[in-house]
């Protein structure tokens, strides 16, 4: 039997200190998986798209954005643990269960778009 | 950061052996023995801001930016770093006094073993605030003044503040806390640089940072009021006048320039010209230590909501966020290509920047000035302003290396 990951949250909320962000994966190769490089700013995925090109042209052949706020995000661990602060979504509790190991894994979502962990004005508007 | 002093002075600093791999020439108290492995930190611990400079790189404003980092989040985070090794963090914001548990942030950095520094617009900075900080363990205070009080306060965009600065200033000096200057030079204020020199050493500051002008936030909206080359060029040399004279005049003052590393091989040019070989071989020496352009290597930011930066300047691009995994997961992971192709970009530096004489003591200055102009990172800063000749090293640089250009190669 495998040891399952308990995977807490707490990192909810807005990721943009300005504007939109958006996470951004690329492909370097056809056969290859995505890779997460991390977010770019920008206010629409065309111009998302843009500024991932300049900094990952020369290296990927596909480019995918994701807006931050809209990503789920189950982590094994997050900053601070329990004292950051996030608000868990309704349906926090809910377990998943692997086919090919035994037991229940602990989830909580962590990441949750902005408007599920905080509804309010300012997290509305950094989308 | 390039210490004009230690280079054309000999002036020692606490800084020598993180900088320069030069701890057991300094006399001073050194932050670390041995030559920077991990990246000094800036933690911009809030958007707010009580001003709100034309050239703020974090486009900080009153309103701030919803779920900055909590004060559990923050002492984590420091702790995260602590592990990493990080020597220094660096609060700054926004403004980082409108937080109030600045002081407890400090005291767990400190605690931790991560030497804590503040950089401030210094307004808010009173006596006590500058005490109770400097009980929790603050070793430096940097103040953003740029310019003479008309000036200053036309770029703040607030009547008073190079007044309230200077009161900062004072403040932090009565208490015994190391207070320095912040200057970021454009077209807008050079006139007023040897001005600011001369009135804060009366005030008693004797250390002075220049920066040169990045291109993030706010600071791209006035890339056109940016420095010419030539201008650059003169108010650098007029920079390391300044300091020497200074010097020979027996006031020990520490001069620094941040953001543009055309500066080291202007550096080794002036030496040479103006002091002689050897020293300009001796500068080259320790420019060759300090390792040129640190983005993505000695230099991180941490923003208000945790996303991780190239550098504080490159806001635009985050390769991750601590709320998602450790500071150090993300630093190390050489998976990224963006963040390996840094780390190795004299592969990849194009245009004059490629066959540079001086590449080993620059690495192709701003990246992010790079991308700015010419949407490419690795293409080359649009505001060094070393002549051709410099950089085809039939200068200075054909003397300190003893040869010909072609041994300079």
């Amino acid at each position: 039997m495998v040891e399952k990951t308990d995977r807490t949250g707490g990192s909810g909320g807005a990721r943009s200190v300005d504007g939109r962000r958006f996470e951004v994966f690329v492909r370097e190769e056809e056969t290859d998986p995505l890779r997460h490089v991390g977010t770019v700013a920008a206010p629409t995925p065309d111009a998302a798209h843009e500024e991932a090109s300049k900094l990952f042209a020369w290296y990927a052949r596909d480019v995918w954005v994701c807006p931050a706020d809209e990503t789920h995000r189950y982590s094994a661990e997050s900053l601070a643990g329990d004292e950051a602060g996030g608000e868990a979504p309704a349906d926090a509790d809910e377990p998943r269960v692997y086919k090919e190991t035994e037991g229940t894994p602990t989830v909580s979502c962590g990441g949750a778009p902005a408007a599920d962990a905080a509804d309010n004005d300012d997290a509305e508007g950094s989308r | 950061m390039i210490s004009v002093s230690k280079l054309l002075c000999g002036l020692d600093a606490e800084s020598d052996g993180l900088r320069y791999d030069a701890a057991d020439g300094s006399e001073k108290p050194q932050i670390t023995d041995d030559k920077q492995r991990r990246p000094v930190v800036v933690w911009n611990t809030t958007k707010r801001c009580n001003l709100y400079c034309e050239h703020c790189y974090a486009a900080a404003d009153q309103a701030g930016a919803p779920n900055e980092l909590s004060t559990a989040e923050g002492k984590a985070l420091i702790d995260d770093l602590a592990e990493f090794g990080v020597p220094v963090i660096l609060f700054s914001g926004g403004e980082p006094l409108v937080r109030e548990d600045l002081p407890e942030l400090v005291s767990h950095a400190a605690d931790a073993g991560v030497r804590p520094v503040l950089s401030t617009n210094g307004t808010l900075l009173t006596r006590d605030r500058a005490r109770e900080l400097k009980e929790a363990g603050l070793k430096y205070a940097g103040v953003s003044v740029d310019g003479l009080p008309e000036r200053n306060d036309r770029i703040r965009g607030e009547e008073g503040a190079f007044d309230a600065a200077v009161r900062g200033i004072e403040a932090c000096l009565d208490v015994g806390l190391k207070t320095g200057l912040r200057y970021t030079i454009t077209e807008h204020n050079v006139e007023d640089l040897a001005g600011v020199v001369d009135l804060l050493v009366d005030v008693g500051v004797d250390r002075f940072c220049f920066y040169h002008l990045d291109y993030g936030g706010r600071g791209a909206d006035i890339s056109d009021v940016d420095l010419s080359p030539e201008a650059t060029r003169r108010a650098v040399a007029d920079l390391c006048d300044l300091t020497r004279e200074y010097h020979e005049e027996g006031e020990e003052i520490e001069t620094l320039l941040v953001g543009n590393y055309a500066d080291a091989g202007h550096l080794v040019e002036y030496a040479d010209r103006e002091m002689g070989t050897d020293r300009a071989r001796l500068i080259y020496r320790y420019l060759e230590r300090n390792g040129g352009d640190p983005t993505g290597e000695r230099v991180a930011d941490v923003d208000p909501v945790g996303n991780v930066h190239l550098t504080q300047f490159w806001q635009g691009y985050s390769p991750g966020n601590v709320r998602d995994r450790s500071f150090g997961a993300i630093w190390s992971d050489e998976s990224n290509p963006l963040l390996s192709g840094l780390r190795n970009r004299e592969d990849r530096l194009s245009g004059r920047c490629a066959d540079c004489a001086y590449q080993s003591i620059c690495r192709g200055g701003s990246r992010l000035r790079a991308l700015a102009a010419h949407d490419d990172p690795f293409a080359p800063d649009p505001k060094c302003y070393l002549t051709e000749a410099e950089r085809d090293g039939n200068a200075a640089l054909s003397r300190v290396r003893g040869g010909s250009a072609a041994d300079a190669d």
